[in-house]
Formats: C-alpha cells, structure tokens, sequence
C-alpha cells in the first residue's frame, strides 16, 4: 500500500468514475443530450477559457464568495466570541441567533432583493449569512469547551484579561473554530450558487441558468465542476492554516 | 485578599487562615481551618486523598471564591498545580513565561535558565504534549520558579517524577527555598519527601488540621538517620499505618488512602 503515493490513491477512485462515464458517453449508454461525455466537457471548458467568459464569471462569483464570506465569518467570529465568553454577550445574542438559523435563509433571495435592490449585496448577505451560522456556533462552542483548569491557571498566575483570551481561551477555541470555517466554505459556496441563479447577470451560477435554457448541458457541468474545483482548492487552504494553527495537537491521523 | 504592604510583608506570618471552611454541595470538605505559616517557613500537608488538602491549598492561591473564613496572604505567590496544567498550544519555554511581561528575547533567557535547573535543558521548543508525565511536572516547576515568588505552593509537585529525579527535584526546592527566602506551602503523600524538607508537616484530616508534627532535624537531612526515623514513624502512625510489628523496615511511601481509625487530635 505505501508504494503507491498518497495524492495518486485519492485521486484513484475519481479517475475512474471519469473513465467509466466517458465509456458510457461513447458506447451510447447515456444519452448525450441530457448529459455530457467528459470530453465534451473538456472542450466546453477550452472554449469558455479561450475566449475569456468563464474567468469574467469566476472572477465575480469568487468576488461574491471571499467578500460575503469576510463579512460573514468576521461577523460571526465576534459575535461568536461575545456570546463566548460572557453570559451576558450569551443572553443578548444567542437566543436571537439561534431563532433566525432556524428561517431558511435561502428562500430569503426575494425579501433580500426588496431590501437591498438589484446590485450585488443581496448576493453578498446571503453568502455572508450561509457562512455566519456555522462559524459562530463553532467558535461559540469552541470557547465554552475550553478546559476550565486552564482558566483556572490564568487566575493562578494573575494575568489579565486580555491575556487570558489571547493564551488561553483564543487558542483553546481554534480548533473548533476551524472546522467552522471549514463548514462555512460549504454553505458559503452553496448560498451563492442559488443567489447566482436567481436575479444575477454573471456568476457561475448565472451561467448555469443561461446554458440550462439553451440545454447546453456540458456548459452546465463544466460551470459545476469550476464550484467543485475552487471548493476543493479553499478547503486546502484552511486545512493548512488548521495544519500550521494546530501543530501542537497530537492527534490520531488514521491508520 | 492579597496583603502587598511591604511592612507586613517582612514582620507578618506568610500565610494567615481562620476558621477557613469550604462546603461542595452538602458535604464540609473543609471546616474551621486555622493555618499561620511564618515567613521563609516550610511547611508541609499530608492528609489521606481526598481529604481536602488541594482545596485547602487553592483557597490560599485566592482561587476559590466560595471559600468562607479568613485568609490572608502576604507578598506573590506562585503555584504548581496537582496536574501539571501547561498550555498544549504554547511551546514549553512560552509555558514557563506564562504571564510574565517584558522583551521576547529576555523572557526566553529565562525561561531556559529555570528549564535547565529542572533538568529539561534545552527543551523550550518541545510541545507540551509531547513531555512525558515528569516532564511535564517539571516545567509547571521551572514555571513556578522562573518568578521568584515570595511564597510557592505546590500540589504534589513530585508525584509523577521518577525516583532519581524526585531526589534531584526536593534538592532543587530545597535549596531554592534556603537561598531566596521563599516561604513554601506543599502538599505530598510521601511522608519521606515531608520530612526531609518541612520544617513543619501538618495532618489534614476530617476537613482541619489534625496533628501538627515539627521537624527539629538539622539540615541536610538524612533518612537513615535515627531521629528521621522516629519521626517516620511518628508520622506513619498518625497516617494510620502501623509498622512497629510485622515488617523489618518502613517503606518509603505511606499508602495514599489511609487510615478511618479514632486520634486525639493534637
Ligand atoms: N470542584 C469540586 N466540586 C465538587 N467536589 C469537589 C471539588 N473539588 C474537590 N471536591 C471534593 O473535595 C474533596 C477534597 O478534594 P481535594 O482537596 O482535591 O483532596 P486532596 O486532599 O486529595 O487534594 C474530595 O472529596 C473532592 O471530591
Ligand atoms: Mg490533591
């Protein structure tokens, strides 16, 4: 088993479902109007990069998601340690937090249009709130999971506040406040294809809608596999800040 | 609670409780505790597990608000908690440094000084979780020490220490205490540990100080000495374990949970 390098047997089973669907494609299995071979996908995907379109598209869906995903994530990182850390940050905001996570936010796109106009905050708030609940609860969590000997040890040594947040509680809370944000990516990505798909002029999700009118289905699954591929890419990026966050942890990495 | 005056600091006992009680739930773990430790005293608690001796020392850290009674204590205080408690995210040398302010580089000088004479040379960038049990009690001392205090208290600060170790470790106490002046309150439940380095062990039991016991030994001590040894068993017997009949030699360690037979207290 260790022969073969780690990055090749992930990418093993991938590979050759891609193999089996494009055998399918050719031998006429499925039909080529509802779903593309992925060679046909491969050339859509030459084309749109060609000519420019598909990274005007990515350029503003990617806008849509890092900025609806700072506002979130920073927003909920605060409130999340508000509530955190005292009872009464606790009282103010997490009931009211908690009552609006239960409203499904994604059947919100019209009321966010009425609100905010035609521009591009209401795609923004609804990446921004996609990405709020999971980072908030994480942190939330993350800081009342903190072992209190170690709260304890600060008041034994008498340092100040500030400090005991910034050695302690901070750190203590990280590692589920990763996994927040790693959360937050999924939901964040996912809001904004709806969002694209309702009311929007560009985007990926955008042109999605476009090729489904024109049933241009391999413009469809290239468009969807652009999502996969930068979700895939930003979960890299925060499972190496968790690496280098968390280097001290020693933990079980499979057998 | 924490009485800075420099005046009392010097002339004042250290330590000054009266009638200190501490209930959890129902049950009076502690219960009219009188404790006056003099200034540059060592003094030593011994008591069967569970009987109130972490507590006791906890409430003199001022970290138990729930405590009732008097408590004073003069000048800072350092402790070395039961476990070593060390911040897993912090490397060791920032451990040690914990809460201590001033330039980086000046702060790690330090930390390696007081790393070096617990015998971890050397290991300031080692990760907490990566110290074995001793090593890891030996940092939350370098930790302690690291800031001269004027009074230590320490949890069973040897417990998980190797025999050889243990040995160097009360050494190093005992000459930090001897040369700084540091009043110390510890607790253990190695009565051979207590009585080579208190100059007063007290026997914590039913939630007061049950039996005080002076050490008039001079220092250093030697435990195959014979007036180490009537001690020994002096305090061995009001632990609860009698030694006088059956076996040639007492051992070193008094069994952790001891005794339910009836004293007079002392
Ligand atoms: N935070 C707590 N809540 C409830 N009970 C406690 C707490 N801390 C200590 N106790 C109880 O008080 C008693 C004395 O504990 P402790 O002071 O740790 O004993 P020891 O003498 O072994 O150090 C024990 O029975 C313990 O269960
Ligand atoms: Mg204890």
């Amino acid at each position: 088993m260790t022969r073969v390098p780690r990055t090749l047997r992930r990418a093993l089973v991938p590979i050759g479902l891609i193999a089996l669907w494009q055998l399918l494609a050719e031998t006429g299995a499925v039909d080529p109007r509802i779903t593309s071979s992925p060679w046909e996908i491969v050339t859509a995907l030459t084309e749109m990069t060609r000519s420019g379109e598909l990274a005007e598209h990515m350029r503003i869906s990617l806008f849509r998601a890092v900025a609806g995903l700072a506002c979130g994530a920073t927003l909920a990182t605060i409130a999340g340690i508000a509530a955190g850390l005292s009872r009464f940050g606790e009282d103010a905001l997490d009931s009211t937090i908690q009552a609006i996570r239960t409203m499904p936010y994604l059947g919100m796109v019209p009321l966010f249009i009425l609100w905010f106009g035609l521009g591009e905050a209401p795609r923004i708030t609804m990446v921004a709130l996609g990405s709020f609940f999971p980072v908030y609860l994480n942190v939330f969590k993350g800081i009342r999971d903190v072992d209190d000997r170690l709260i304890d040890l600060g008041r034994g040594y008498r340092v100040s506040r500030w400090e005991l947040i910034r050695d302690v509680i901070v750190p203590g809370a990280m590692p589920s406040a990763l996994v927040g944000l790693r959360y937050a990516l999924g939901t964040a990505w996912m809001s904004l294809v709806v969002a694209e798909q309702i009311n929007a002029q560009s985007g990926l999700g955008y042109l999605i809608v476009q090729a489904n009118i024109l049933a241009q289905t391999s413009i469809i699954i290239t468009a969807l596999a652009v999502y996969a591929v930068i979700g895939i890419l930003a979960d890299a990026i925060v499972r190496l800040i968790e690496r280098r966050a968390l280097r001290w942890r020693r933990t079980f990495e499979g057998a | 609670m924490t009485d800075n005056d420099p005046a009392t600091r010097r002339t004042g006992p250290a330590i000054s409780l009266r009638g200190v009680g501490r209930t959890f739930g129902d049950r009076a773990v502690l219960q009219g505790v009188d404790l006056a430790v003099a200034q540059h005293e060592f003094v030593v608690l011994v008591g069967a597990s569970g009987c109130g001796k972490s507590t006791l020392l906890r409430i003199v850290a001022g970290l138990d608000s729930d405590a009732t009674g008097e408590v004073q204590v003069a000048g800072e205080h350092a402790i070395v908690f039961q476990d070593a408690r060390l911040l897993p995210w912090r490397p060791v040398w920032r451990n040690v440094a914990f809460g201590l302010r001033g330039p980086r580089a000046e702060l790690r000088a330090r930390a390696d000084r007081a790393l070096a004479e617990v015998g971890l040379p050397g290991r300031g960038d080692s990760w907490p979780l990566t110290l074995s049990g001793g090593e890891a009690q030996r940092v939350a001392l370098a930790r302690a020490l690291v800031r001269t205090p004027d009074l230590l208290l320490l949890d069973e600060p040897f417990a998980a220490l190797d025999a050889l170790t243990r040995l160097k470790m009360q050494r190093q106490v005992a000459e930090l205490w001897r040369h700084h002046e540091i009043t110390t309150l510890m607790v253990t439940h190695d009565v051979e540990e207590a009585l080579l380095l208190a100059d007063r062990v007290l026997l914590v039991d039913s939630g007061r100080i049950a039996e005080e016991i002076p050490v008039g030994l001079p220092r250093p001590r030697d435990p195959r000495d014979a007036g180490f040894a009537a001690l020994r068993h002096r305090l061995l017997l009001s632990l609860g374990v009698d030694l006088s009949g059956d076996r040639g030699h007492a051992p070193t360690r008094a069994p952790a949970p001891a005794r339910t037979r009836a004293r007079t207290h002392a």
